[in-house]
């Protein structure tokens, strides 16, 4: 029996997602094979390294064989495993995003030694330099021995390979973040590997090699077919592989890991050839400043660590610099910086201090209350599957929970929960809730989502069969229980239950009379219980959607689930990537629909929120918004950044893109209109009070245009600060814009702003401004590709004011930034 | 003296209005007759019209790229071109050099 697919994840089958199925096939006594067509590669499910070895990339035709055991629950759990969490096994941290290969020109100006490599985990640090030698010099391959010892070789690798295993789970069960705990994983599953194991095994045996010697000789074959491969994220699990070797070895010859370990004792970068993750790992992060490595890329597990810890590295770089020096890593930009000078320094200081202050703004201690830039209320909320998942929603700022997908419980089991085990797991949610909502969506299961202990029959359709609410009144003493642990629960807090695929409004009458029931029972029993629980719908079905005003009325919440609703409006298959276009959801049909939805909620009284993944698209919110959905539930990963975005926008404006997004013929009309609303830039003032900086001491003009820039991106004008000082730089280029009587106008056109404006720097003291120049205001005009009229006359006002001694004069004189900006106001104003 | 101008910058957004500004405000204290076309990014401004070509002794070009619409000026004799910096930081100047 087997079970063909096209290979879903765009990483391919690189080592966390291989990890992750090797531990869902080992849960099972059956014997798996995977199989890549393309390739012609096969691999047993239970080695990690000969999955890696199938070279396996999205779309490749796939089968996935059973050979021996209980067949067909095996078989259904592997596919349910397939086809849902499988799917999220490639969260790999992107890359740094703030990639430039322009050197700031303070730091060419500055002099000094610096050197340019491959900036892979972004961040500023300074600190000295520890080099980091290589673990254990290679012992030398022992040659076959003299004497058989075979026995005892055998026996001092299993108790290393045993060791190493329980040193791994222990550091497992220490790790918090889930880049550690990822490659902890993967580092148990390659350490637990049959081909590798047996390697080591056989060269002991036949080979009559020492254990540390055979550990070397079967790594070497391993790491030989790593290499083979054409995929990079693949050839870079070698190093994993050599990591975990020398951690062997170590064990084998009784080494004590605290030796090997690199002890820092100030703030410090550290500079090595390659840094194994373990080496990484064990490093006082609290003084680990930076990496630099000369190889390794921005795919290797120390990479990804030191993106995940937030500590900046930049590859391709080998230092000649002594021990202890200071250096500074600016691992955006893949620069280190010999002995900065003060100059380098204040530079890279306003560049953290931004980051830093816009990284404030998007924090939740800016409270659970959230408003547009308009002040209409907005709540985000998370999606999540786990109650593990709720801890770090509410650290980002979650306002609840707006869709706890409850199918987690029951899938990966052959017994479902019992009513206990569901009341603590939702209990839990809600303690951490601390009065924030939480909707609890019923059990949403059906033929794509298979249950191993309730073998269903097989549907030529699962999308369009036994789903949802429909599959709930053959399975109703499941359902039932699931209520009865709700009920329960809801004395803990603030639980709503959600009804998946309603299509009419019989299939809520049937829910309700079910959990009325089961409150009845408990009332029976004696048992606590919450009486009301709020009791709303999943609107995912157009049906559902065009009789919304029955439904609305009924129920008491809705809950828009765009990704089946975009799936069944359609009607194509959402996993079919080839069919389903991203342009679905912002396709007129669908803002048409859910028009009517959000409006059906209003008429109703009803609150409507939206849960599917549009909701998480920060390029849709302004859709969303001006639909009048307030109420947004993401994942855990996005409610930072769709809090961000929702501040940004002014639902007025985004009211009227949707007026004109509704009588849009086709997708790429609506996208235009998207993008022409970004580009007017929602109307920011030109003049801002953040923009008016009277308290800064710059001693430079790098440092003082670095300053407005900063100020820029704060206030919501740019979001691309390096291209914006470029283009400003680009513009200095021509001639240095210093006026000759201590007034300086940088200024420049670029697709880099988002809404124009005018920054103004007032300093102490003049700074120097090009050739002849000195400059103690700075006027910084940025301007779109295509600025409105109004806006460049202001530009121009003000260029000609400027020219009026007794006006520059009064802008020197005035006392803060409201008697400035008014002095601004009344001469611009045209 | 009938003094016509032309500014223009590369941006087209601060110094071409510096320019006029300065040529304005300079040509006026010294007596002169003075009008001032920008070429910004709000396109032509104050255009100079044949009306105002009648009669001019002098056009100084205040820019850093081309100007639009030179043939106008064909019959003026004294054309100063100037880098737009220069109006901006000595207008006087150049009011002087037409003179001499």
């Amino acid at each position: 029996m087997d079970y063909a697919f096209a290979f879903p994840l765009a990483g391919g089958l690189h080592a966390w997602p291989a990890a992750a199925l090797r531990e869902r096939a080992m849960a099972h006594r059956a014997r798996f094979e995977f199989v890549n067509e393309r390739t012609g590669r096969k691999a047993p499910l239970n080695s990690l390294l000969a999955l890696l070895a199938t070279d396996t990339r999205r779309g490749d035709p796939c089968r996935i064989l059973v050979e021996d055991g209980n067949e067909d629950e095996a078989r259904l759990d592997l596919i349910a495993f397939l086809s849902g969490p499988f799917l999220d096994c490639d969260r790999n941290p992107a890359p740094a995003e703030r990639t430039s290969t322009v050197v700031p020109r303070i730091i060419e100006r500055a002099g000094g030694r610096w050197w340019a490599g491959t900036g892979v985990s972004e961040g500023i640090g300074i600190g000295r330099v520890v080099f980091a030698a290589p673990p254990n010099a290679p012992q030398k391959p022992q040659g076959a021995q003299d004497e058989p010892r075979t026995d005892f070789e055998l026996h001092a690798l299993q108790q290393a390979l045993d060791g190493l295993r329980s040193r791994l789970m222990e550091e497992l069960q220490l790790a918090s973040n889930p880049a550690q705990r990822s490659v902890l994983e993967v580092h148990l599953a390659l350490l637990g590997d049959a081909a590798w194991q047996g390697g080591m095994v056989a060269a002991i045996r036949e080979d009559h090699l020492a254990a540390s010697a055979a550990v070397a000789t079967a790594t070497g074959a391993a790491a030989d077919a790593l290499h083979r491969s054409d995929q990079q994220v693949i050839r870079e699990r070698a190093q994993d592989l050599q990591d975990l070797a020398d951690r062997l070895t170590g064990v084998i010859s009784g080494e004590d890991p605290e030796a090997s370990r690199l002890h820092l004792t100030e703030p410090s970068v550290v500079v090595a050839d390659t840094l194994a993750p373990s080496r990484f790992l064990a490093l006082d992060r609290g003084l680990l400043r930076g990496l630099v490595l000369a190889e390794g890329g921005g795919t290797s597990h120390t990479a990804i660590l030191a993106r995940s810890f937030g500590i900046p590295c930049v590859t391709g770089l080998q230092l000649d610099l002594p021990a202890g020096q200071r250096v500074l890593v600016d691992g955006g930009r893949g620069l280190v910086i010999a002995d900065p000078p003060p100059e380098v320094e204040a530079y890279y200081r306003i560049e953290t201090e931004g980051d830093r202050q816009r990284a404030a703004r998007l924090t939740p201690s800016a409270g659970r209350t959230l408003a547009t830039r308009d002040g209409h209320r907005v709540h985000v909320l998370a999606n999540i599957s786990t109650p593990e998942e709720a801890t770090g929603a509410f650290e980002h700022g979650a306002a609840g929970i707006g869709l706890f997908r409850t199918e987690m419980l029951f899938l990966h089991r052959s017994t479902p929960p019992g009513e206990d085990e569901q009341c603590q797991t939702y209990g839990r949610i809600l303690k951490e809730a601390v009065g924030r909502p939480v909707v609890l969506r019923m059990l949403d299961v059906g033929g794509d989502k298979p249950l191993s202990y309730l073998p269903l029959p097989q549907e030529a359709n699962p999308f369009l069969g036994r789903r949802g609410v429909r599959w709930y009144p053959g399975h109703r003493a499941l359902v039932c229980t699931q209520v009865r642990a709700a009920l329960r629960a809801a004395l803990h807090g603030d639980l709503r239950l959600l009804v998946p695929l309603v299509s009419d409004v019989e299939e809520l009458h049937w829910v309700r009379a079910l959990v009325r029931e089961a409150a009845e029972e408990l009332a029976a029993e004696g048992v606590a219980f919450k009486a009301s629980l709020p009791l709303g719908i999943m609107v995912e079905v157009p049906a559902a959607a065009l009789s919304l005003e029955a439904l609305a009325r009924e129920a008491d919440f809705l809950c828009v689930g765009t990704n089946d609703l975009v799936q069944y409006l359609f009607a194509v298959d959402r996993s079919d990537a080839s069919l389903m276009r991203a342009s679905y959801e912002w396709h007129p049909a669908t803002l048409r629909l859910l028009e009517r939805i959000a409006q059906g909620g209003r008429l109703a009284g009803k609150p409507v929120s939206v849960c599917g993944e549009m909701a998480g698209r920060p390029k849709l919110l302004p859709l969303l918004l001006g639909l009048g959905f307030t109420d947004l539930s993401v994942g855990p990963a996005a409610v930072a950044g769709v809090r961000g975005t929702l501040a940004s926008l002014d639902a007025e404006a985004c009211r009227e893109l949707v007026r004109k997004a509704l009588l849009a013929y086709t997708s790429s009309e609506v996208e235009h209109l998207l993008d022409s609303a970004q580009a007017a830039g929602t109307a920011l003032p030109l003049l801002d009070p953040e923009l008016v900086v009277l308290d800064a001491d710059c001693r430079t003009k790098e440092e003082a245009i670095k300053l407005l820039v900063e100020r820029l991106a704060t206030a919501g004008r740019t979001r691309d600060t390096l291209g914006l000082e470029e283009a400003i730089w680009a513009r200095e280029a021509t001639y240095a814009t210093g006026l000759g009587f201590g007034f300086a106008v940088p200024h420049c056109k670029s697709p880099t702003v988002i809404a124009n404006a005018i920054a103004v720097l007032r300093l102490p003291e003049p700074i120097e401004w090009g050739p002849e120049a000195t400059a103690r205001l700075v006027f910084l005009l940025v301007s779109r590709a295509d600025a409105e009229e109004e806006h460049l006359r202001v530009f121009a006002r003000l260029a000609r004011r400027l020219m009026d001694a007794g006006f520059r004069q009064h802008l020197l004189d005035d006392p803060d930034v409201e008697s400035l900006l008014a002095t601004l106001r009344s001469e611009l104003s045209t | 003296m009938k003094i016509l101008a032309i500014t223009a910058c590369p941006t087209g957004i601060a110094h071409t209005y510096m320019a006029a500004e300065q040529l304005e405000r300079t040509g006026k204290q010294l007596g002169h007759s003075i009008k001032v076309e920008t070429q910004g990014a709000m396109g032509i401004e104050n255009r100079l019209t044949e009306a105002d070509v009648q009669g001019a002794d002098a056009l100084i070009l205040a820019s850093d790229l081309p100007i639009q619409g030179r043939e106008r000026f064909v019959s003026i004799a004294r054309i100063l071109e100037v880098p737009v910096q220069l109006a901006i930081k000595n207008p006087a100047e150049l009011f002087a050099r037409l003179l001499v």
